[in-house]
């Protein structure tokens, strides 16, 4: 009796020492485990296997040290001196789920296929109703790439649990065995079961090979009232670059609660976002226009907000207009935003050629805007008058305004009324610094040609610019051609044909570029524009298939012209039509 | 046979002499050419280009050890001066007085002037298949400008690797397992293409599996450098190279790779008197684990067992004593940032002994660069996959060389392609 008693108080004793962290005891145990972990990381595996065992002796079911010792003995080969603390271990707690699931891992590693399967049964023997043991073993089994193993157990423990409380695993199961259909039905299952999972089976299917596609979306949308699937489909599409069919997809199968549905279309419109198309912005945009519709207040607004901006990433300007009066028009939009998605809206109408409808807007909303808006829109407006040929109404948009923006679109003015000499003068005022990079970049590009056209006025020149930026590239290019013919060899005809060669050579007209640029060599071999010119050239006989040519052109101008700032340029061109960087 | 010996030099003298010999345009004027290789140069990788072609046009050329960080001089010809123009690698021309004066230079320093005698020939063991993972010295190569060949399993298997000089092996796993990711990447389409050609390659050569098959192509390679041939390797290579060579009987291949499971006691069974480097080891036995052995020490994809980057350091070597080393660590940086590899390091304790460190990571247990002889010839071993890419993963895009063309890296590889036309000098006793 007295013998029972003290095993009793003994058996208390150990799961007191387990689960109490406090006292002395404790400590003097974190501070082992802290120097074993910290002898592991140093490399000194011996060493800390010691320390765990140590730990373990006094302690069996310190889960810390069984898992220490796990990562430190196969470094010394002795992975399987851990089996007799792992059955200490268990004697004490034999439901111990991560104990029972070392147990399998550690036979599995060792190779002990009979020990393994018995160690299985008896935690699927201690807890009959869980699908852990199953679920542990059948991993252990795919760790030593016995994936028909693993799938055994799986089935086995599906038939006996019954339910889909295994699918995800045989879902996993599939995916690496590349079974990308298996898969998606176990998916499928999963996720009626419980819905939460339908991020994690998008998240595995959409690393099926583009092979499987097809028969993983038809699976998937065979049955037109299984939403959940459809779902599915939807994100799986979005996620393989066919974002139009995922949101037909999503909106026919989208929840008709709003709490429910407005997760799925955010969830969408991200996934879109990663679709870097204009299909991809263009369903971004309808997910966000539908969210909009479900959301109320700033929610709202700022769904819209984002729907105008996926629209207009998707050249779609009628989506942009349409969020962009729901905007000013919104419920709870204040007087700022709703300016705010005015002045958008006129920039849009501007871009979009309607001149005068943009121009009357401002009119009406410019005292309501901030003066900066103001400025801006006028400049856009001014410029769609450019675009339209419009260069007198143009200049009467910028009124009296002198601010260095303004000067330098007054530039624009000039140069494409071929006063280059008042041109050049406007560029300068307004600095290097005034508008985007974008903009300045290509304010430095013309003020270079212009500076190398000897005559202060060239109103060829001017009208075959303008016509290049009203989008007439054709014309534009025959304008320059009869530009360049008017001016003298050095005194800026290189510069103008080598302009125009570019030109060429960016509508594709190959042939042609080649003789202008050949013309703009010929025309001052000496000049700034010469190696230029050769590089361009260079690129045009790759293209018509030319490459010795091309090779032989690109020796000349770094050989030439060593001081060129094209010779980068053509080094590295030169090096890609050899081979020796990849190509872009 | 194209291959030469060179390795028992051990010469104090510098190369004037040869270099004398050859007639020079002019007597008042530069009459050579001197690519330094300090920081000077604007260009280091495209460097050995210029050189390796000067050889290959039948030109001399020397190695000035350790002066300038490793430079080139060259009689002055018009050709190697214009494809240094070409390739944007800074060259000077030097009079016969300044040449006197460098030479003085070196005569006087832990330097040394080695002549540069014949372009070697120069293979690549690579699969026919295109890999999602580049290749460091294919990329070296072809950025430089270096012509090269690709050789596989039935060029090695028909002992065709005596007509090349130098061979050089990146990625391959000679243990027949796919590097390991046989499991992880199943279903690839890129993985789906690399096993089946294996599995040809292995029926059309009459092995039973593709592990046989690499044993039998590592056995070829070790009997390449026995008789005289330069090797280097890097990456998986090295390691697995190794495995095989010491796994002769014995099965060290998971199940999917040849049928049977690993063998549980493989790594007792090992030959470690078979190979060139390592001795010791043990293998991984999970099938799972991207890894092989313990003999990488960082351990890439070994979950809880990988270690961070740090940055190795080369070594100094005697120039005029030791010159096969001293040639293969000339750089003008001595540290260099480490980058992973399946295998980026080589564990201290499990070289053997004669093996010569040319770089390791102060502090660490793991070494970076090592080298060696067996039999006739030498061999190399680099850890890591990519010197400008710490990280490559499957599937990134190659690394452009021309956005590192001073990398101090790239250039322990070129370096390791102009060892062997080195000339040969006498013993000095």
């Amino acid at each position: 009796m007295r013998s029972e008693t003290a095993a009793r108080l003994g058996a208390v004793l150990v799961a007191a020492l387990v689960l109490w962290p406090g006292g002395l005891a404790a400590q003097e145990r974190t501070t082992e485990l802290r120097e074993a972990f910290e002898l592991e990381r140093r490399g000194r595996y011996e060493v800390a296997a010691r320390r765990y065992e140590a730990i373990l002796d006094r302690n069996p079911a310190n889960l810390s040290a069984l898992l220490g010792l796990e990562r430190v003995l196969p470094p010394i080969g002795q992975l399987d001196s851990i089996l007799p603390y792992i059955d200490s271990a268990l004697a004490l707690q034999p439901e111990h789920g991560s104990v029972r699931s070392l147990q399998l891992r550690v036979l599995a590693s060792v190779d002990r296929p009979e020990r393994l399967e018995e160690a299985a049964r008896d935690w699927i023997a201690a807890t009959p109703l869980s699908v852990e043991p199953y679920r542990e073993w059948a991993v252990a089994l795919e760790k030593i790439g016995d994936l028909a193993g693993a799938r055994r157990v799986l089935d086995e423990g599906a038939q006996r649990i019954g339910g889909a409380s295994l699918s995800q695993d045989m879902a996993q199961m599939a995916a690496l065995d590349g079974d990308w259909v298996a898969a998606a039905v176990h998916w499928q299952q999963a996720v009626r079961e419980n819905p939460a999972l339908l991020t994690a089976s998008v998240t595995s299917l959409v690393r099926a090979p583009e092979s499987s596609h097809e028969s993983v979306v038809g699976l998937l949308t065979d049955d037109r009232n299984d939403p959940l699937s459809g779902r599915m489909a939807a994100d799986l599409l979005v996620s393989w670059a066919e974002p139009a069919e995922g949101w037909r997809l999503l909106e026919r199968s989208l929840p008709e609660n709003a709490q429910e549905a407005a997760p799925l279309l955010r969830r969408f419109a991200d996934r879109a976002s990663l679709v870097r198309t204009p299909e991809g912005a263009r369903a971004r945009g309808r997910a966000l226009e539908r969210l909009a519709r479900l959301s109320v207040g700033s929610a709202a607004q700022r769904a819209r907000i984002d729907a105008a901006s996926a629209y207009a990433d998707a050249g779609d300007r009628d989506g942009v207009e349409r969020m962009l009066e729901q905007i000013a028009a919104g419920e709870g939009a204040g007087r700022g935003s709703r300016a705010a998605a005015v002045a958008a809206l006129i920039a849009v109408t501007a871009e979009a050629g309607r001149v005068e409808e943009a121009e009357a807007r401002l009119r009406e909303w410019g005292d309501r805007l901030t003066v900066d808006d103001a400025a801006s829109l006028r400049r856009q407006v001014a410029w769609g008058w450019i675009r339209e040929g419009e260069l007198d109404r143009a200049e009467g948009v910028l009124g009296d305004d002198s601010t260095v923006t303004v000067l330098a679109v007054r530039g624009w003015i000039a140069l494409f009324r071929g006063d280059l000499r008042g041109s050049t003068q406007y560029f300068r005022s307004a600095g290097p610094r005034s508008g985007s990079r974008e903009e300045v970049t290509r304010r430095t590009g013309v003020l270079a040609l212009v500076q190398s056209v000897a005559p202060d006025s060239a109103p060829e020149l001017g009208q075959a610019l303008l016509l290049l930026e009203r989008g007439d590239s054709t014309a534009a290019l025959a304008a320059l051609d009869g530009a360049a013919a008017d001016l003298p060899p050095q005194g800026g005809r290189a510069s103008v044909l080598t302009y125009a060669g570019r030109l060429a050579f960016s509508l594709g007209e190959y042939e042609r570029a080649a003789t202008v640029l050949l013309a703009a060599i010929a025309a001052d071999p000496q000049s700034a524009s010469a190696p230029t010119a050769g590089y361009h050239l260079a690129r045009t006989y790759e293209k018509l298939g030319r490459t010795e040519q091309a090779l032989n052109r690109l020796e000349a101008l770094i050989l030439e012209y060593p001081e060129s700032a094209v010779v980068p340029l053509a080094r590295r061109m030169l090096e890609r039509l050899r081979g020796a960087v990849p190509g872009r | 046979m194209r291959r030469r010996r060179f390795v028992e030099i051990m010469g104090g003298a510098v190369a004037g002499a040869a270099l004398g010999t050859r007639p020079l345009s002019g007597s008042g004027g530069a009459t050579w050419l001197f690519i330094p290789m300090d920081e000077s140069q604007t260009n280091h990788l495209k460097a050995y280009g210029v050189t390796y072609r000067a050889l290959q046009r039948g030109g001399m050329a020397e190695w000035l050890l350790n002066y300038r960080s490793g430079s080139f001089l060259f009689p002055l010809d018009a050709e190697t001066q214009r494809d240094a123009a070409l390739q944007g690698v800074t060259a000077l021309q030097l009079t016969d007085a300044g040449v006197v004066d460098l030479r003085g230079t070196i005569a006087a320093n832990n330097m040394d002037a080695v002549p540069l005698e014949k372009a070697p020939e120069v293979a690549v063991y690579v699969p026919p298949n295109i890999a999602p993972w580049d290749d460091a010295v294919r990329m070296a190569l072809e950025y430089a400008g270096i012509e090269y060949e690709r050789v596989w399993d039935a060029e090695v298997v028909a002992g065709q690797l005596d007509d090349y000089d130098w061979l050089h092996l990146h990625h391959e796993d000679f243990t027949g397992q796919y590097s390991k990711f046989y499991l992880t990447y199943s279903g690839t389409p890129w993985l789906t293409e690399m096993v089946q050609r294996n599995q040809r390659m292995a029926r059309t050569l009459g092995f039973a599996s593709v592990p046989d098959l690499k044993k039998a192509v590592a056995r070829g390679i070790r009997a390449y450098v026995d008789q005289g041939g330069f090797l280097f390797a890097m990456c998986t290579a090295t390691e697995t190279l190794e495995i095989a060579l010491a796994a002769e009987g014995v099965d060290v291949a998971a199940r999917y790779a040849d049928g049977t499971p690993m063998d549980p006691d493989a790594s007792r069974k090992l030959r470690w008197d078979h190979t060139l480097a390592f001795e010791g080891v043990r293998l991984e036995q999970s099938p799972m684990t991207a890894t092989f052995s313990d003999i990488d020490g960082h351990q890439v994809n070994n979950g809880p067992k990988r270690q961070p980057l740090g940055a190795f350091k080369l070594f100094n070597f005697a120039a005029k004593i030791d010159p096969v080393p001293t040639m293969l660590v000339q750089s003008h940086r001595s540290i260099i940032s480490d980058y992973y590899g399946l295998t980026t390091s080589f564990m201290r304790d499990r070289l053997k002994p004669g093996v010569t460190v040319l770089a390791d990571e102060e502090g660490a247990p793991w070494v970076k660069y090592i080298h060696g002889e067996y039999g006739s010839g030498t061999w190399t071993f680099f850890g890591g996959h990519d010197p400008e890419d710490p990280q490559h993963k499957i599937g990134d895009p190659p690394t452009d060389l021309s956005l590192h063309p001073n990398s101090p890296g790239y250039r322990l590889i070129l370096n390791n392609v102009l060892f062997p036309a080195a000339k040969k000098r006498e013993l000095k006793t």
